[in-house]
């Protein structure tokens, strides 16, 4: 009896060995999706592209670069989900969203508010919590054929590594689809996105480097091959966001005084006024190596914040040739630093402010400062952060070691 | 299920990774909806207050070496009692491996296994927990010994990869919901630590059972607090209440650069055995006391017919909504009572019995 059962359960789990057979889902069926653009529809609610890569054309010896790695296909649906079964029915191969690397939505739709179209994306387990929000100044559809792979034939990789570039660069944030709706649904911290849009280029790109329009023989328009042709994508600065509404965008620079509150400024180029000629320029790398000390306190319902920011700046070159050796030189220059970096801090906090809107997090300072939940609710935090009064202070440790020596011909030069 | 002993580091092991196992699906999830940022407080709370219980338990124990809680029933009420006492623990222990499997087999179908039917996903744990319970109770806590040092590096590993997640602020405002929900209500989730009671149960198999009881008090509650403090420090309240299977969401948060990334298929396969050292041992705690109850001989022989109805009645549970709902009533409604209090009375009456027996014969 007992080898009877055992050989049975044996059998049993033998079944799924062939558990594969039964259903097999080849990589060759599927068609993998790098970013989704969402417009708002024309006779639809949404108008939704799928870029999806072509692996054929990504690897082996023939691979390439260019719009040949990936194929665009547009929709039109009430929802995302509807969008995915529409297209499902328009290619050969099975949608598949498991290597999505952004999600872009147009102005216009973010505006608008994004309610309803964030939520399909945090539910499905395809799409990677780490995913990256974009919001384009344009037509996400006209973003996503900017895109154009060049040196690298990978469009996952290149997207990736397009969209780390705010380790580096410092004028641009990075967001994730959870860290935007944790923020959406926090009462003291507001959620951002990475805005974008598509740079006209002043040359046009060489027609041998393989803009086909769409790539791959793909559904993409004509129309979109020339905006291809002359336009690339790049990442200006942050969307503000209430709630799932974008109210307001800070564009360049504007973007470090937010790195810099959040402690997430990884070493980025600041220019700032020579201290001999205003004319010229000179550039220092910032990086924060403290995380600023932001003391918030409640005096009749306007929020009084405290901010001491600590930021190490080494100098990279100067406008004019000086004398780095001696201590005042330094502190001109240190004092430079911080009063531009003030100055940005400032602005981004009134545009905070003017906005309505809390990205910076300062509302979760409240929360040690009560008991309870039901305490800390009886505060409105959206209602009285435009009220905020900031104090602000910025302290700069200027390190100009790695400029040569300050000499008598280098002046006479 | 001969008379082998059980280590400590075997005890220790396995009954931290049963514990693991509602604090994979819906445990977090409740917590954090019962009392809001306040949940890794509670969890602290909760294992001061058992800590403290099973040190009354192992001093009321003491004159009882050797013998297990239905022993002691029997020294109370006679064989009665032990028959009635071994079937209200069947019966726990039943709707607890069939609420579990629901639930998890569901959470499991919807990450990985989403062509697949639920009856599918229930045959494999079914199949599973069969196999446990041949290996019999040596072999599952050994089992749980090889795999729950996995866990510890996994845990380490997503500690590590998720330290900048780690925001401190979302444990305020400290005392969440209110201090009465925190410390007087949340005295009913006691359930949680309901892996323990099982030591009750393989007393006379636990080779040191006063040092294997109280280091896997140690060993659950660590577990339980760090589980918690990861969960509710990287996903903020309100957030964590809407999230099931919230430690795998964490999971797929994990990344390491651009290289290492969605590691959730790995430790998938970890919460999946987990969950079987799960489902294995509360057979074997089913077979012990049937054996025990029923003097049966060959309790082994029952394994297909017990898999074959737990999993039946697997199928017959309409949802994961159901599962989590009975479960959680459980955990709060009846585990507090019949896995804590009830012990505890049982333990004081047999005291009161022996003493007064010793009182007659000197």
């Amino acid at each position: 009896m007992a080898k009877i059962v055992r050989t049975l359960i044996i059998a049993c789990c033998l079944i799924y060995l062939l558990a594969g057979c039964y259903d097999p889902r080849e990589l060759d069926d599927l068609a993998y999706v790098i970013a989704i653009g969402i417009d708002k529809g024309d006779e639809k609610d949404l108008k939704v592209t799928f870029q999806i890569a072509i692996p054929v054309n990504i690897s082996g010896e023939g691979s390439s670069t260019g719009q040949e790695t990936s194929t665009l296909l547009t929709v039109d649906s009430n929802s995302v989900y509807g969008a995915v079964s529409q297209a499902n029915t328009e290619i050969s191969k099975e949608i598949n969203l498991s290597q999505n690397k952004m999600i872009v939505f147009s102005e216009e739709l973010a505006k608008e508010g994004l309610e309803g179209y964030i939520n399909p994306f945090v539910t499905n387990k395809e799409i990677r919590p780490r995913t990256s929000i974009v919001i384009c100044k344009s037509t996400a559809k006209e973003f996503l054929t900017t895109i154009t792979p060049i040196l690298e034939p990978n469009p996952a990789r290149y997207l990736d590594l397009m969209l780390s570039s705010h380790s580096y660069s410092g004028f641009n944030v990075g967001t994730e689809l959870v860290d935007f709706y944790w923020n959406v649904q926090s009462k003291y911290t507001q959620p951002i996105a990475i805005l974008a849009k598509p740079k006209e280029n002043s040359k046009k790109q060489d027609s041998s480097s393989g803009n086909s329009g769409g790539g791959g023989g793909g559904p993409a328009d004509a129309e979109e091959s020339t905006v291809a042709e002359n336009s690339t994508p790049v990442f200006i600065g942050i969307a503000a966001f209430s709630g799932t509404t974008m109210v307001g965008e800070l564009l360049d620079e504007e973007v470090i005084p937010h790195l810099i509150l959040t402690n997430t400024l990884s070493p980025a180029n600041f220019e700032v006024p020579d201290i001999n000629d205003e004319t010229k320029t000179t550039t220092v790398t910032i990086s924060q190596k403290k995380r600023p000390q932001i003391e918030l306190t409640l005096e009749n319902d306007i929020p009084k914040i405290k901010i001491v920011s600590n930021v190490y700046a080494q100098l990279l070159t100067t406008g004019t040739p000086a004398n780095f050796f001696e201590a005042e030189t330094r502190y001109k220059l240190a004092k430079e630093i911080e009063e531009k970096l003030k100055t940005l801090i400032n602005d981004y906090l009134e545009k905070t402010k003017e906005f309505k809107t809390d990205i910076t997090g300062f509302g979760k300072l409240l929360k040690p400062q009560y008991w309870t939940i039901e305490e800390l609710e009886k505060i409105d935090w959206h209602e009285i952060y435009p009220n905020a009064e900031f104090d602000i202070t910025v302290n700069v440790n200027l390190d100009a070691s790695q400029i040569v020596s300050y000499t008598e011909e280098t002046e006479a030069k | 299920m001969g008379r082998e002993h059980l280590s400590t580091w075997e005890v220790v092991c396995t009954l931290s990774l049963i514990t693991l196992t509602p604090v994979l699906i819906s445990f977090p999830q409740y917590s954090s909806r019962e009392f809001g940022n306040a949940a890794v407080l509670h969890s602290v709370y909760l294992a001061i207050v058992v800590f403290i219980f099973y040190l009354i338990i192992l001093k009321l124990y003491e004159p009882f070496a050797g013998k297990d809680i239905m022993d002691i029933a029997e020294i109370v009420g006679g064989k009665p009692l032990k028959i009635i006492m071994s079937i209200a623990v069947i019966l726990y222990t039943f709707a607890m491996m069939i609420f579990t499997m629901q639930e998890f087999g569901e959470d499991i179908k919807d990450v990985m296994f989403n062509h697949s039917t639920n009856a599918e996903i229930n045959i494999l744990f079914t199949i599973g927990m069969a196999f446990l319970g041949y290996f019999g109770i040596r072999g599952v806590f050994r089992l749980g010994t090889y795999l729950f040092p996995a866990i510890v590096i996994g845990f380490g590993l997503m500690f590590y990869s998720l330290s900048s997640k780690i925001d401190f602020i979302n444990l305020t405002p400290v005392l969440g919901t209110g201090a009465s929900t925190v410390f007087l209500k949340g005295l009913t989730q006691v359930g949680i630590y309901n892996s323990l009671s099982i030591m009750l149960v393989i007393a006379p198999l636990a080779k040191h059972f006063k040092k294997a009881t109280l280091f896997s008090v140690l060993s659950t509650s660590l577990v339980i607090i760090l589980s918690l403090f990861l969960l509710a420090t990287i996903i903020p309240y309100p957030s964590l209440n809407q999230k099931n299977f919230a430690i795998f969401e964490l999971t797929r948060y994990i990344g390491f650069g651009r290289f290492f990334q969605r590691l959730d298929a790995v430790f998938t396969f970890f919460w999946i055995m987990t969950c079987f050292v799960f489902l294995g041992v509360l057979l074997i705690v089913n077979f012990i006391m049937l054996k025990k109850a029923f003097n049966l001989k060959y309790p082994g022989r029952l394994i297909p017919c017990v898999s074959l109805i737990i999993f039946t009645s697997c199928n017959l549970v309409p949802s994961n909504a159901v599962s989590s709902i009975a479960r959680d009533f459980m955990y709060v409604s009846l585990s507090p009572y019949s896995l804590f209090l009830y012990p505890l009375i049982l333990l004081l009456l047999a005291r009161l019995k022996v003493s007064g027996r010793k009182k007659q014969d000197g």
